[in-house]
């Protein structure tokens, strides 16, 4: 302890931490004070007064329909993109394992559409699953798939998940590749001597030893849907048709800055906050537990 | 292993197919982007090798919307945020890792809380403070929320204590003061944390859209994703080919840094990929 006496300065540590501390409390946890207290009131009609209802607030969001909708939806996208994001780059992980030759250029292809901003992979996506002059359009109607997603809510959700898949892949592909390359090669080829086939390397072997990857990237990927697909979902659907595709933070945003409801995005916003904390939390544990290992 | 491989060519030959399929695909929507870019409108749709190559649907997006301004939006917005980000960051871990004050565990426990909160959850409460700071439609207004990054406090507080005692106090012997040392002695040695964690931050800030969007409302501010999506959006007759080209634009600095450092930039996402 003795060393610290040489820095002297008590006020030099506080100084240090001010300025963040300071962005912290105005841009985080101020906001933060003023959502969560403006979900337990109720405001009169001409914002004059306030009055404490509980939870009220919460009671009414989730009997209406809309909001329970969009509970619904946001379940469906990110369990949709969790799963098709997992397991696709995973296949791919193996495959690119394997591709000997044109490493390089086959990692680029695959790492590539990463750079791409959500918003601007909404645009592109758009553009080729356009139901009037999309490239792909007549591909799926020849197909025998009655393609319009402007129209068709299972379209067009099935349309974000691929978007949004397509766009996190490089991450999670990274992630498995790494993960796949750190696998001992002894333990495989001891596994192939005693005539393991290769599916069942894959799933006794590789499988549980990429498990700790796969479950932070479910983490990962569960709060990319939630909410960096925002852009995506802006460009690409509006949220319709019909609401179909119309996730918790499309929908905050859409009730404030649209519907002007801020007494309901309030609750909305306290509500998200919630999902994210307790994601957090899972994923910072399983953080602690990697570093401890 | 090579008993098996040889004794089934066709499955191995399957196998490689497969995989550049899949690859393949996975590049289409860009390559795509890119025919249709680099095309008369004409031949959007009409994949012929003798298709004449133009420029004109770049000129043509580069002149039907302030793409320039956008582009220095985006910049400015980017390079500010990053230094701050570096500057906030850098002193608070310091003091997180290297020294022992009052409130130090309180303050911590706040930086942890703020991993919890994403700043697009609080949009609504965040734009009333812009508004009552007077910043809303100003491109600091589209920084500040990020500039305290709980991400990099944490990691950067993560590698200063991997510092050896023996290096500070020898510095601090030489006559260093606290702050020369963090130059000197800790800035230099985190230098791999802080080019991953500066390529996260760039490309995460170059491709961001939700705050920019509520927060700016005019050309002089807005950033290229928000500048974008208006210009998509509008129904002018402008046609797909200038889009596609304006959406290459927009993504080409990171496709090309993306290209050129890509090691560097997966070795990132390993490293500061939590955000």
């Amino acid at each position: 302890m003795h060393k610290r006496v040489i820095f002297g300065s008590k006020t030099l540590p506080a100084l240090l931490v001010l300025p963040q501390l300071i962005i912290t409390a105005v841009f985080f946890f101020w906001p933060a004070g003023q959502a969560l207290i403006l979900s337990v009131m109720r405001e009169d009609a001409f914002g004059f007064t306030r009055t404490f209802v509980g939870l009220d607030n919460f009671r009414q969001l989730l009997s209406d329909p809309a909001y329970f909708n969009s509970l619904k939806v946001t379940a469906e996208f990110s369990l949709s993109v969790a799963v098709v994001g997992l397991t696709l780059p995973l296949l791919m992980a193996v495959m690119a394992d394997r591709v000997i030759r044109g490493q390089g250029f086959y990692r680029t292809m695959l790492i590539w559409p990463y750079a791409v901003a959500p918003a601007v992979a909404g645009v592109l996506w758009g553009f080729l699953f356009n139901p009037a002059i999309g490239i792909l359009t007549p591909v799926l109607r020849s197909l025998g798939i009655d393609w319009n997603f402007v129209v068709n809510g299972q379209q067009a959700m099935a349309l974000a998940v691929g978007a949004a898949c397509w766009n996190q892949f490089a991450y999670n592909f990274v992630f498995f590749l790494a993960g796949l390359q750190s696998v001992p090669r002894s333990l495989i080829e001891a596994a192939a001597i005693d005539g393991a086939g290769p599916a069942r390397r894959f799933w006794t072997i590789i499988f549980p030893l990429l498990s700790p990857t796969a479950f932070f990237l479910l983490v990962v990927n569960i709060c990319y849907a939630f909410f960096d697909t925002f852009g995506l979902i802006d460009t690409l659907t509006q949220g319709g048709p019909a609401q179909a595709t119309n996730i918790l933070v499309y929908k905050v945003w859409s009730d404030s800055f649209r519907a002007l409801d801020l007494g309901s995005s309030a609750t909305e916003s306290v509500i998200l906050m919630a999902i994210v904390g307790v994601l957090t939390v899972v994923q910072f544990r399983y953080v602690e537990r990697r570093v401890h290992y | 292993m090579k008993a098996a491989q040889s004794g089934a060519p066709l499955a191995a030959a399957l196998e490689t197919f497969g995989a550049w399929f899949l690859a393949i695909l996975w590049i289409l929507p860009l390559a795509y982007a890119l025919w249709a870019a680099i095309h008369p409108s004409a031949y959007s749709a009409r994949f012929v090798l003798d298709a004449p190559l133009t420029l004109d649907n770049f000129a043509r997006a580069w002149t039907a919307a302030p793409f320039a301004r956008y582009f220095l939006n985006t910049f400015l917005l980017v390079t500010m945020i990053l230094g701050a980000q570096l500057v906030l960051c850098t002193l608070a871990a310091y003091a997180f890792a290297r020294f022992t004050f009052a409130g130090r565990e309180i303050a911590f426990l706040l930086v942890l809380l703020q991993l919890m909160i994403m700043p697009d959850v609080l949009i609504v409460e965040n734009y009333q403070s812009m508004s009552a700071l007077g910043l809303v439609d100003t491109i600091p207004a589209i920084g500040l929320p990020y500039m305290a990054s709980a991400f990099g406090i944490f990691l950067l507080r993560q590698t200063f204590k991997t510092v050896p005692r023996e290096l500070d106090e020898a510095a601090r012997v030489e006559g260093a003061g606290p702050l020369q040392v963090l130059l000197k002695v800790y800035v230099p040695l985190a230098k791999p944390i802080y080019i991953a964690y500066g390529l996260v931050s760039v490309s995460y800030h170059w491709n961001n859209f939700l705050w920019p969007l509520i927060i700016t409302n005019s050309v002089n501010t807005r950033p290229l994703t928000v500048g974008l999506q208006i210009f998509a959006s509008s129904d002018q007759g402008i046609d797909w080919s200038v889009i596609t080209a304006a959406t290459l634009m927009t993504s080409a600095p990171l496709l090309i840094a993306f290209l050129l450092f890509q090691r560097q930039f997966v070795q990132s996402f390993m490293r500061a990929g939590i955000r």
